[in-house]
């Protein structure tokens, strides 16, 4: 009998020992969990979210795309999207399934985009955003992980940093600091009011991408993650639409999801690729896109009045505004709608600007007028690649002359100078004979061009492999858009006799 | 050979030995019990032995030998 | 893997559960599967052809010694010979090479014509060092008769290489592990004992040795500005280094071992208490003393040669020189064999010439300080007299590893060049203007050395007076052993430097 209860101590401490050890591991794995706000808020803010009737899954392409909120006040159905950065799509089941155990909503919308990325090679942060934000012992998770990796050439990766992520982040000592890191630590209070939603601020002008009705060939890894889905959903009998958001789309990107669309549906899922949807959308492609993979605030806008509206049309999804218990969704739309207008503001403002320099950049060769003109080409949005060939003996008493060369750094006796200058910073200013190679215009997605000045003896000017350089005599000066990624305006400032003069080419 | 006349013989030995007269060893001496009794000093002390009982002590009982009780033993055994 | 891996770790627990769920009969064999994967994952898995031969060479040896033949019995210690011989040659052969390389190149030297390898490196067993000694230790221990040749060629093989000591020792004996064979019966206690050694040693090389080994690197990597008392500081740091490396990964392996219920010999016993330079060797890497102390030392001065210069010297320079002389040359043998075993010409010189001199040395002057102790009425059994040799002897220990850390040879020569040019400006504002952050540390790192060696200094003390810590630990209140246990872990979950950003640690004595 001693024996016995001498035994069951033991057990007994042993087990509320381990018990102690393992709570405190998670807390302190919570501490250190450096992935990322966004991730972590989302996910972990989900859990203390109820009654949500739709749940979207995806990755960075729902997170700028849908306003659960403004759906919430035009339709009146909850919304929220699960979904973290660089998420590929043979996790979503798994996200489902995570979800799942706090919230089971009547419909499931995936979006499927990313399928197109499920490859060999393992790409950290897209498993990290969710797994580093779930609970460490969650079963779900731990399934999570090893499916993830073990599909992906994982041999030279640090496995045990994967499941235990502490292993990776202790060395943030600075965590141990940081109330906002600690606030983890008890996980009921965090809480996120947009619901997954965080726009693109940026602009860059797109052109409407072309469509493609083929059919691509998926790999054995992208199928298997794909049916991995559609068996969990059947098996689950969820209530599930397939998506994909609209961007850039390239053309193989088309011909495997066409691909994607036949295997779902074939399955008995609504299959919705919005890319065919543009001019039903009310796309400006010049204005509503930050870069090639998401839309920015305006195209947003535009996208959750569409999707919102075929949600609403097509599945039947009760009304609860007016209903008290969801009175929490109504005082976070007044917060929500307070930040919509500085994002507003914020995307207004960058889109006119872009916008301005554009029509100023198309009006740069009526200008005859130096001074005008060399004040009209200091915006920011342009770059002025400027190349002289001889030491020129000018007259620099005339004062606009005598801006643009100081502006310029250049030096009028030496015989070959090359200047990049964008606004008001210089990227490049050499009056030795140095050669300039860079890359001209915001990328974001699209690449740039690659340019290469040079002066003196062997004198170019090639941009994204044309060669600009014109014999004419003067100094001469390129205008190039960075947003647009186009040249506006090719001139040689010269002087004859007195006067200062522009050339347009 | 009686017990008592192989100490009396070490008795001997160890003094010569270390050098001390006053020495006297016991069942349980051990190395801890003589201050110079290193483990130098422990070979000499075998060769010591292996020549006042004409004897060659066998390499593994010299490693394993706890006390001088033990050497008696081997003393006993081995030795004339 | 190695020992400080979280795979090793993930290793012990499934084959502790594994251990205590087989039957009692073969729990060996769970100890051998585990010794497997270990040696797989470890190292390059084909080279575990090096410890079957050195298995096999040792069971035929020895299984020939108890033969009836007479033809045989006559030559059992050509036998012997033979069995250590094939072993030494091996190790040799593929641990020796920076040994027999620098022969080849000295021989290329002299005869330009003889096209010999000079350069290039063989990939050889894990742990070779270890097992090699383990394995002559057993070959000789049968022929003496000391132990019983195993039977079993496998069970054989466990002894060779069982997991936990494989790469860093101890060097145990035969008869140390006769309980790799019995049956164990789960006991909670060992699981205790075995996971708090293990996460005291995981302490001890994460939290502490790697920390000073930052500082360390810092100051020889740029001993250009760091001149003055800094690489006098390195120098006297690296002992701590070394020790919570060493001794660190000692407890993990006897910790390991514990949770199987088996008891393995241990390698340190506060080595930074000893009074002198002979006792320090009897408390750092003791089963390499051992080792060498049975199958060298003793061999060595019992030989005919030895003995007949004992009694020749005797007869020349009476008593005094009869103690000296053999003894200088037994101990030479034996402290060239120990650098020896290091593999490198480094550690013959920075390792045994310099001890064997300072051991000499103070042998020869003993006489001398003795009587000036007497003249100048020290009291030798106080505290600070203690201290004063404490001091002494780890000054004479951190000097000789000079020789031991640096990178090759002429480094090991600039860096002692540095240690006496450095004396020319010193500079004691170092210690108090915070320049130690310039070193890649910060404040929090040098608290933690020094809360880690206040937690050392307060262990070793426990040692002495209950035998280990964790005993003393044992008897205090429950809230006060779980507060310890889960701080120490927390402290290595978070101090501890591992994981992405630092090297995955490898044990400075992990290679032989």
């Amino acid at each position: 009998m001693e024996k016995m209860k001498d035994k069951l101590k033991k057990i007994t401490a042993f087990v509320l020992f381990m018990g102690i050890i393992i709570f405190l591991f998670c807390k302190a794995t919570w501490i250190f969990r450096a992935n990322g706000e966004e991730a972590r808020e989302d996910i972990v803010g989900f859990k203390n979210q109820a009654n949500i009737d739709v749940v979207l899954y995806g990755g960075s392409n729902l997170l700028r795309f849908y306003q659960p909120l403004e759906a919430w006040k035009q339709k009146g159905y909850t919304s929220y999207n699960y979904a973290t950065s660089a998420a590929k799509a043979d996790l979503l089941k798994e996200y489902i399934e995570e979800s799942r155990s706090t919230n089971e909503a009547q419909l499931y919308v995936c979006d499927i985009r990313t399928i197109s990325m499920v490859e060999s090679v393992v790409d950290e942060a897209s498993l990290r955003n969710w797994s580093d934000s779930v609970p460490v012992f969650s079963p779900v998770r731990l399934k999570g992980i090893g499916s993830f990796l073990f599909s992906r050439d994982w041999q030279d990766q640090d496995i045990p940093s994967f499941y235990f992520d502490i292993l990776k982040y202790h060395v943030n000592y600075e965590a141990l600091g940081s109330s906002y890191q600690w606030a983890y630590t008890d996980l009921g209070n965090i809480y996120n009011v947009d619901k997954g939603f965080d726009p693109s601020l940026a602009h860059v002008p797109f052109e409407e991408p072309e469509r493609y009705d083929g059919r691509g060939e998926l790999t054995q890894q992208q199928e298997k993650g794909l049916n991995k889905l559609l068996d969990y959903c059947d098996q689950e009998n969820l209530q599930v639409l397939f998506i994909v958001c609209p961007y850039i789309i390239s053309e193989s990107d088309w011909l495997i999801l066409n691909t994607c669309g036949d295997i779902i549906q074939a399955r008995g899922y609504e299959f919705v690729n919005f890319n065919e949807y543009y001019e039903e959308i009310g796309f400006d492609f010049e204005t509503d896109f930050g870069d090639v993979n998401h839309v920015n605030y305006l195209g947003s806008q535009k996208y959750t009045a569409y999707l919102m509206d075929y949600i609403s049309d097509h599945y039947d999804l009760a009304d609860h505004r007016g209903e008290e218990a969801f009175d929490g969704w109504n005082s976070d739309y007044a917060i929500f709608a307070q930040s919509q207008e500085e994002w507003q503001e914020s995307i207004d403002s960058l889109v006119a600007q872009h916008l301005e320099a554009k029509e100023i950049g198309a009006g740069l060769g009526d200008i005859s007028d130096p001074e005008r003109w060399y004040n009209k080409i200091q915006n920011r949005n342009f770059t002025v690649i400027i190349q002289k060939n001889e030491s020129y003996d000018w007259p620099t008493d005339d004062a606009t002359l005598k801006k643009m060369l100081s502006k310029w750094e250049m030096d009028m006796s030496k015989s070959s100078y090359v200047g990049v200058f964008s606004g008001n910073t210089c990227i490049f200013s050499s009056n030795e004979g140095e050669t300039y190679y860079g890359n001209l215009g915001v990328d974001r997605g699209r690449g740039t061009k690659e340019c290469t000045v040079s002066a003196g003896e062997n004198p170019q000017m090639i941009i994204d492999g044309t060669d600009y350089y014109s014999e004419a005599e003067g100094i001469q000066i390129i205008v190039f858009d960075n947003n647009y990624q186009k040249i506006v305006d090719h001139a040689v400032l010269s002087v004859s006799g007195e006067e200062v003069r522009i050339i347009h080419q | 050979m009686t017990r008592e006349e192989v100490f009396e013989r070490l008795n001997k030995v160890f003094r010569e030995v270390f050098d001390d007269e006053d020495i006297v060893v016991g069942e349980e001496t051990t190395a801890k019990d003589i201050e110079d009794w290193d483990s130098f000093e422990h070979i000499n002390l075998v060769v010591a032995v292996e020549d006042e009982f004409s004897f060659k002590i066998p390499m593994g009982k010299v490693v394993t030998m706890k006390n001088v009780g033990e050497m008696a033993d081997i003393i006993l055994e081995l030795g004339k | 893997m190695t020992v400080t891996s979280f795979g090793f770790l993930g290793l012990l627990a499934a084959g502790v559960a594994i251990y205590y769920c087989a039957p009692k009969k073969i729990q060996w064999i769970v100890l051998l599967g585990l010794s497997m994967v270990f040696y797989y994952y470890a190292a390059e898995p084909f080279t575990i052809i090096f410890l079957i031969i050195s298995t096999a060479t040792a069971y035929i040896t020895t299984n020939l010694m108890p033969c009836a033949s007479e033809r045989i019995r006559k030559h059992i210690s050509g036998i012997a010979v033979m069995g250590i011989l094939i072993n030494a040659v091996l190790w040799f052969a593929l641990k020796g090479s920076s040994f027999w390389l620098a022969g080849a190149r000295a021989l290329q030297r002299l005869i330009p014509d003889l096209n010999i390898p000079v350069e290039g490196t063989l990939v050889s067993a894990l742990g070779m060092g270890y097992y090699t000694a383990q394995v002559v230790g057993y070959i000789l221990d049968c022929y003496r008769g000391v132990s019983i040749p195993q039977r079993n060629p496998i069970k054989l093989f466990l002894f060779v290489c069982f997991f936990p000591q494989l790469t860093v020792g101890p060097i145990s004996k035969y008869s140390q592990l006769q309980s790799l064979y019995e049956g164990h019966r789960f006991s909670y206690s060992n699981l205790c004992f075995g996971s708090q050694r293990i996460l005291w040693g995981f302490f001890k090389k994460l939290v502490i040795s790697d920390r000073v080994g930052i500082i360390i690197s810092a100051i020889w990597a740029d001993a250009g500005t760091y001149t003055g008392f800094w690489p006098w500081c390195a120098v006297l740091l690296y002992p701590l280094q070394i020790y919570t490396d060493f001794s660190g990964c000692m407890d993990i392996v006897l910790g390991a071992a514990e949770l199987f219920d088996i008891k393995l010999p241990e390698n340190f016993h506060n080595p930074f208490t000893s009074r002198s330079v002979q006792e320090f060797w009897q408390r750092w890497h003791i089963t390499l003393g051992i080792w060498a102390k049975d199958y060298v030392y003793y061999p060595v001065l019992k030989s005919k040669v030895l003995v007949s210069l004992g009694r020749w010297t005797k007869k020349h320079f009476g008593k005094r020189g009869a103690k000296l002389i053999p003894w200088a040359v037994g101990m030479g043998i034996l402290w060239f064999v120990m650098g020896f075993w290091h593999g490198s010409m480094r550690h013959i010189l920075g390792l045994s010439a310099w001890y064997w001199i300072i051991l000499v040395l103070g042998e020869l002057f003993a006489p001398v300080l003795k009587k000036l102790i007497q003249f100048l009425k020290v009291n030798t059994e106080c505290y600070s007299w203690k201290l004063f040799q404490r001091i002494r002897t780890y000054v004479i220990f951190a000097f000789g590893t000079v020789f031991f850390a640096a990178p090759g040879f002429h480094a090991a020569l600039e860096r002692y060049k540095i240690l006496y040019t450095s004396l020319k400006n010193l500079n004691p504002w170092i210690f108090f203007d915070g320049s130690i952050l310039n070193l890649g540390v910060s404040w929090m790192d040098v608290n933690l050395v020094i809360i880690g060696t206040y937690l050392l200094v307060k262990v070793a003390y426990l040692r002495v007076h209950y035998g280990y810590a964790r005993i003393w630990i044992q008897k205090q209140i429950l809230p006060f052993r779980w507060l310890l246990w889960i701080v120490l872990f927390l402290l290595v979950l978070i101090y501890g430097l591992y994981g992405a950003g630092y090297d995955a640690s490898q044990f400075i004595y992990q290679g032989f």
